[in-house]
Order: C-alpha cells, then structure tokens, then sequence
C-alpha cells in the first residue's frame, strides 16, 4: 500500500532509552522473581518490609505520584523484598519450590496449593518467624479445615513424597 | 321378557381400587426434598463465602507486592525521565537564542510537582 507510509498504526515504533540511571543514585539489586514465587513470598514480604511499604506508599501519596521523589523509599522497599526471598531461599528452598511449582501448575490459584503451603509456612515460621496472616478477618482462610474448593490438584500426593523424602533424609 | 337377576342376586361390585400404596407417604417425600435443597443451599452458601475469603486472600497478596513492583517501575520510569531531561539540555545547546528563550520559558505555572513528558521525540520508524 502506498498510504501504508502513513498508518501509524502500521509501523513498528519503538522507544528505546538504554540510558543508565545517573552515578548519584545509587543501585540496587531489582527483584528478579517470576509471579509463582513472588506470589508464593507475598506474605512474609509483606509481613517483614510493612514499614518500608508504607513508607513508600505514603510518599507516593503525597507527592502526586512520586516517581522521582520517591527512589529513596523504593529502594529500600526492593533491597527489604530481596532480603526476605534470600532468606527463603536459604531455609526453606525445597517448600518454596515446592510451593510455587505448585502454584505454577494450579493458575495461581492459592487455594489449590494449600498442603505444600502448610510446609512453607511451617518452615518459614521456624526459621524467619514471619507469618502468614490475612488481615481484618477472624477465619484465616489458608487455615480452614476441609474447605470446598480445593480443586484436584496433585499437591497433596506430592507434599506427602516431600514429607517422606525428608523424613528419609533425617534419618540417614 | 325381561332378564332377571341371577338367583341369589349378583355379586358385590368391587368399586374401591385395589392398587398397593407406592413409595413413602407424602409427607416424607416433602421433608426428603427440602432437606436435600436445604443442604444444598447451605453449602452453596458456604462456597460463596469461602470463594469471599480466597479473594480476599488473593488481593492481600497483591497489596503486598504493589509496592515492590510499584518501585521497579518508578525507577525505569524515572531513568527515563533523567535521560530525557539531558536529551533536552543537549538539544538545547544547539538552539538559536530566540528558541532558547521559548525553550526555557515554563509552561506551568505550578511548580509544586513533577511532570513526566507524555510524549517525546524519536526518529521515524522507516528510519531505525
């Protein structure tokens, strides 16, 4: 199409900035986590930097936005996050792992994945003492005994071989 | 002539039915079926509140992300806001006064946030 020049819509545009952040701010380590196991993570991260998001999120608040006001407090918001998965990483990478590839399989659905989360939570809680709380309700939802929807996932079958793998490796 | 009745009279005519009573009585069957809708309005209804509380759970998990993803993005954004600022100084440089002046004059008068640039300059895409 001769017109076709015209049609922005057409074109590929690209706006690409490869400009690194000036020498004055400093750097930090980004996240890097995929969604599974931030999702996994999301409740001790939220359990142990809550000072820092709040922080942050109240800066935001009160400079309409704060994209650029607020580097400081992000920072230290991704430096908090990076700490806790480490930790995680360090104590509890085999419930962890189990948890999120759970998760993975199960659409994020965290109600699928409650076995290998009561192992996560348990070793989370003896390790970091961080835990899962659920704000403003009485009945801890991951709590519940027998609940409805718990889809028919394999978690069970395979947090049961996880228990007895490590039960196997105590004992040896 | 007339026929007349057998002697001794005819027989009693069976008038009443004689079927067997089928199943329950009714009112069994009425308390059966709403103990059954009972039951199951009860555990829909529980559903309804644990499909609730697994939002909830949901969402929680998310206001705890927030400001972490919300962070990473500031600072890519804010990079970029930097990098277009010295692309404007630089390209300041190289203008004539009369549009230095245009240039420098401010186009808000409220200074008390910042504003990042909508749209910015790039070359033609037949260009790349």
């Amino acid at each position: 199409m001769v017109l076709g020049e015209y049609f922005i819509g057409r074109h590929n545009w690209e706006n690409v900035d490869k400009n690194k952040l000036s020498d004055d701010i400093p750097e930090v380590d980004e996240v890097g986590a995929t969604s599974a196991p931030l999702l996994s993570a999301s409740y001790f991260i939220g359990a142990k930097c809550k000072p820092y998001n709040e922080d942050f999120m109240l800066c935001k608040d009160e400079n309409n936005g704060g994209t650029v006001e607020c580097l400081k407090e992000g920072r230290r918001v991704t430096r908090c996050a990076v700490s806790v998965l480490k930790d995680i990483n360090k104590y509890c990478f085999d419930e962890f792992k189990l948890h999120y590839e759970c998760l993975e399989q199960e659409n994020h659905r965290l109600g699928h994945c409650r076995h290998s989360e009561k192992l996560l939570n348990k070793c989370v809680f003896d390790n970091l003492k961080l835990e899962k709380k659920i704000p403003g309700v009485q009945e801890q939802i991951h709590l519940k005994e027998n609940p409805i929807f718990q889809g028919s996932s394999q978690d069970k079958s395979k947090s049961a071989e996880f228990l007895k793998l490590k039960e196997a490796e105590a004992k040896n | 002539m007339q026929d007349l009745p057998p002697i001794g009279g005819y027989e009693p005519v069976q008038w009443k039915r004689n079927l067997p009573a089928r199943g329950f009585r009714p009112v069994i069957y009425f308390w059966l079926i709403t103990g059954a809708m009972g039951f199951g309005f009860y555990r829909y209804y529980k559903g309804v509140d644990e499909q609730r509380e697994l939002a909830r759970e949901r969402q929680w998990a998310r206001f705890y992300l927030e400001p972490l993803l919300l962070a990473e993005e500031d600072r890519n954004v804010a990079r970029r806001y930097f990098s277009e600022k010295k692309r404007q100084e630089l390209v300041r440089e190289s203008m004539s006064e009369e549009d230095k002046a245009k240039f420098d004059k401010e186009i808000y008068h409220d200074k008390s946030k910042t504003r990042l640039p909508r749209y910015t300059a790039g070359p033609h895409p037949s260009e790349h």
